[in-house]
């Protein structure tokens, strides 16, 4: 009968002790689970009553003393140590000793964290252990910002909140700030960082494409195109629209409008559509190619800014495989500018270009700046006949000496009469221009040439406002070889499957036959 | 001290006047070098051809002498380490038991904590010297391959494979002291090395459990208990000090468990 009450006691412990596991795997409490952890305590309170004078006296002995003495310090080992991960975990000290600090965000994305509105929530639709190195990134993010909230949901798990959230792929972040939200698939700190800006900005913007008179094509993706550009700004949340300017003013929700390299003049009427956007506090992004009269002339000149008739050459500094008269200088020369704080030590080529002239003009204010020069050794080639014709480029004393200017800003502020300032709750209006002499840069054929892309980006950041939008590079290590003659792989095969195992099977057998 | 000195270097004779040290160091060291030169033939065939990992016709990740030789070799050591651990601590105190010396030991004015430590100190010893021609595989291709090598990763990949071995050395010296008979405490060592090893692959069969009203991310829980997880965190080059220290406590928890559970023989 002892025995049976020993075994009832037993059977009560063990099942208990599964029914706990249970209830903890599961999650929730169940019929099944409380029956097992009422079943399981009940005998185990049978077995335990049974057998009082049987366990008191197994604890009178010195064994079972010091057992339960071991068994209590090994519990408190668990809780000290455990207590000590915990907290490592949760206050980590954390060194990235990566060569590139491929594990460390930049300082673009913490000053982003570090001016967060307010709390954003991030979903991270991430299956169970998969997408590690995003997973780390992530936490980089919380760890830097106490505004970053973020959570992991298994959608395998928890199906019912991926379709309340309308997620329908494996891997979508999700960031909700003030119920507006931005889901993205991409996981690099520039798509998060960005994803960010666009989730706590307040307004959605619009770029207007003018059209009509043979400029770059947003929708067309040949190399003449600019559907790479189209995409990268869709990326960065931008509505990308084109528009025609006859017997039209330019809509109010526009952000900027960009002109990439009209090949016919621009009517009067479209131009006085754009100085009457100008002088609204618009924006102007105004790509102009070497060779086409474009009728923009006298806007540019209020601004200071006027392109001249010639074609940049520079015989040092050029793609040397595509042009062999240097018809596509390469430029390092940079003025310090929101558009190019993030370009000095990279490269930008713009191929056929043409010089710019900017003329200040303290009176009215307006100080055109430079933004891009080319080398002192290129030249505005003001003879194009004599190249286009006979293919003879030389440098004369009609010449414009370099560096030239192939890209610059100008802006102007706008005083807002007092209804409009109530109206607009801001008492000025900041017109922005940015003129570049060429347009093949921001086309898909040399877009992704250097760092244009970086560039172009950064000047319609700029003329949207949106300066603190970022251009990051990836997390990636970058690819690397090793190059080995076939004796220096024999050498290495020996070396590390022969050689040095045999030496210390060598020294083994010494010691042995020594010791024997 | 003196007495952990002692029982160190008692086991270390024990162990280099036996077969046992050179049959373990030989045969790692051939093995880690093979598949060194596996890694690095292999490396060579695919860059001769491929940039790298390719999702339709996108590479998605360039082949590197780091992701690609390096910190693989360090996981497969690691991985061999399950095996050649216990085999290192397998006679510990098993071979003790079985010769009865252990009564000898323990009736001796030595501390338990100081067998235990001098043991385990030897282990970690030949551990150590069967780990350093390591060094030899991230030399050689920082000879050849020159300042394009990341670094980083392979210094902390090739500290965690101290660590872990170090950790490792700890349960097989628990599983050791759990049985007389070696092969017993030999695979004893192994599923306990395992279960630390690879609990972490459970993580994704968990969720965060609400207990009597309390939140356990069991998910969580599972996955930092688990040193493949923090062997695999050390390899991306990111040093933390929350992974140092599991390696820490781990050794500290196993070695107290080593102490109580030799002291039990004592008491018993």
């Amino acid at each position: 009968m002892k025995k049976i009450t020993q075994i009832t006691g037993l059977c009560g412990l063990v099942i208990a002790a599964l029914g706990i596991f249970a209830r903890m795997i599961q999650g929730q409490g169940s019929l099944l689970v409380t029956l097992h952890l009422v079943l399981g305590g009940l005998l185990l309170l049978i077995g335990i009553l049974t057998n009082l004078a049987e366990i008191r006296e197994f604890l009178a002995k010195r064994g079972a003393r010091y057992g339960t003495g071991a068994a209590i310090q090994m519990i408190l080992w668990i809780v000290v140590l455990g207590m000590i991960n915990y907290l490592a975990v949760t206050h980590d000290w954390v060194q990235d000793l990566t060569k590139n600090r491929l594990y460390t965000l930049s300082g673009q994305t913490l000053q982003v964290l570090n001016n967060l509105p307010g709390p954003v929530e991030a979903t991270a639709f991430f299956q169970s252990d998969t997408l590690a190195d995003v997973r780390r990134r992530l936490n980089l993010y919380t760890a830097a910002a106490p505004r970053f909230h973020l959570e992991f949901v298994d959608p395998d798990k928890h199906p019912e909140l991926a379709e309340k959230k309308a997620i329908s792929a494996y891997g979508t972040l999700l960031f909700e700030y003030g119920g507006k939200s931005i889901r993205i698939t991409q996981h690099e700190e520039m798509d998060i960082t960005n994803a960010l800006i666009k989730a706590t900005r307040s307004e959605e913007k619009v770029i207007y494409f003018l059209s009509g008179h043979e400029e770059a094509d947003p929708g067309n993706d040949d190399k003449a195109g600019l559907s790479i550009l189209r995409g990268a700004l869709a990326n960065q949340n931008y509505q990308v629209r084109g528009i025609f300017l006859t017997g039209t003013a330019v809509p109010e929700d526009a952000s900027m409008v960009i002109i990439a390299g009209p090949r016919i003049p621009l009517a009067e009427v479209e131009i006085q559509a754009l100085n009457n956007y100008l002088d609204r506090g618009g924006n102007l992004m105004v790509l102009l190619d070497p060779g086409y009269a474009t009728n923009l002339e006298p806007l540019l000149a209020q601004y200071g800014i006027s392109a001249d008739d010639d074609v940049i050459i520079d015989p040092v500094h050029h793609l040397s495989s595509k042009d062999p008269f240097g018809l596509s200088p390469i430029c390092s020369d940079f003025e310090q500018h929101p558009v190019t704080s993030n370009l000095p030590g990279k490269l930008l080529v713009f191929p056929r270009s043409r010089s710019l002239t900017l003329n200040k003009d303290p009176a009215r204010k307006i100080r055109p700046m430079p933004l891009v020069r080319t080398s002192s050794d290129s030249y505005g080639e003001t003879n194009r006949s004599l190249l286009r014709e006979r293919g003879i480029a030389r440098k004369d004393p009609e010449d414009l000496p370099g560096p030239l200017a192939v890209a610059g800003v100008a802006g102007r502020k706008i005083d807002l009469p007092p209804w409009e300032q109530q109206k607009k709750q801001r008492s000025e209006l900041q017109t922005r221009l940015l003129v570049v002499g060429n347009s093949r840069f921001l086309r898909n054929g040399e877009l992704p040439t250097y760092s244009n892309f970086l560039f172009a980006l950064n000047g319609i950041n700029w003329l949207a406002g949106e300066e603190d939008l970022v251009f990051l590079p990836g997390f990636k290590r970058g690819g690397n070889r090793i190059y080995l003659s076939t004796p220096q792989k024999e050498g290495i095969f020996y070396a590390t499957v022969l050689i040095l195992p045999e030496l210390l099977m060598i020294l083994g057998v010494a010691i042995w036959w020594r010791r024997r | 001290m003196r007495t952990v000195r002692a029982i160190f270097s008692r086991e270390l004779k024990s162990y280099f006047f036996s077969p046992t040290a050179y049959v373990v160091l030989t045969g790692f060291t051939a093995l880690s070098g093979w598949l060194f030169y596996q890694g690095l033939e292999r490396f060579i065939r695919i860059t001769n051809y491929t940039q790298g990992y390719k999702v339709g016709d996108q590479v998605v990740r360039e082949w590197t002498l780091e992701d690609d030789i390096l910190i693989p070799l360090f996981k497969n050591l690691s991985i061999l380490l399950l095996i050649m651990v216990p085999a290192i601590t397998m006679r510990l105190f098993a071979e003790e038991k079985k010769l009865k010396t252990i009564e000898l030991l323990l009736t001796s004015p030595i501390r338990t904590s100081h067998i235990v430590l001098g043991k385990y100190l030897a282990a970690a010893f030949l551990l150590t010297l069967m780990l350093l021609p390591v060094a030899m595989f991230p030399t050689i291709i920082l000879y050849y391959a020159g300042s394009n090598v990341d670094s980083g990763p392979l210094l902390l990949g090739y500290l965690a494979l101290f660590l872990s071995a170090y950790a490792l050395a700890a349960m097989g010296l628990f599983a050791s002291t759990l049985s007389e008979n070696q092969i017993v405490a030999f695979i004893l060592g192994v599923v306990l090395e395992l279960i630390f090893f690879s609990i972490g692959l459970a993580a994704p069969s968990l969720d965060v459990v609400h207990f009597f009203g309390w939140r356990v991310p069991l998910n969580e829980i599972v996955r930092d208990l688990s040193l493949g997880n923090h062997f695999d965190f050390m390899t991306t080059g990111l040093l933390r000090l929350s992974d140092l220290l599991y390696f820490c406590c781990l050794i500290v928890f196993w070695l107290a468990a080593s102490n109580h559970s030799v002291e039990s023989a004592r008491w018993g």
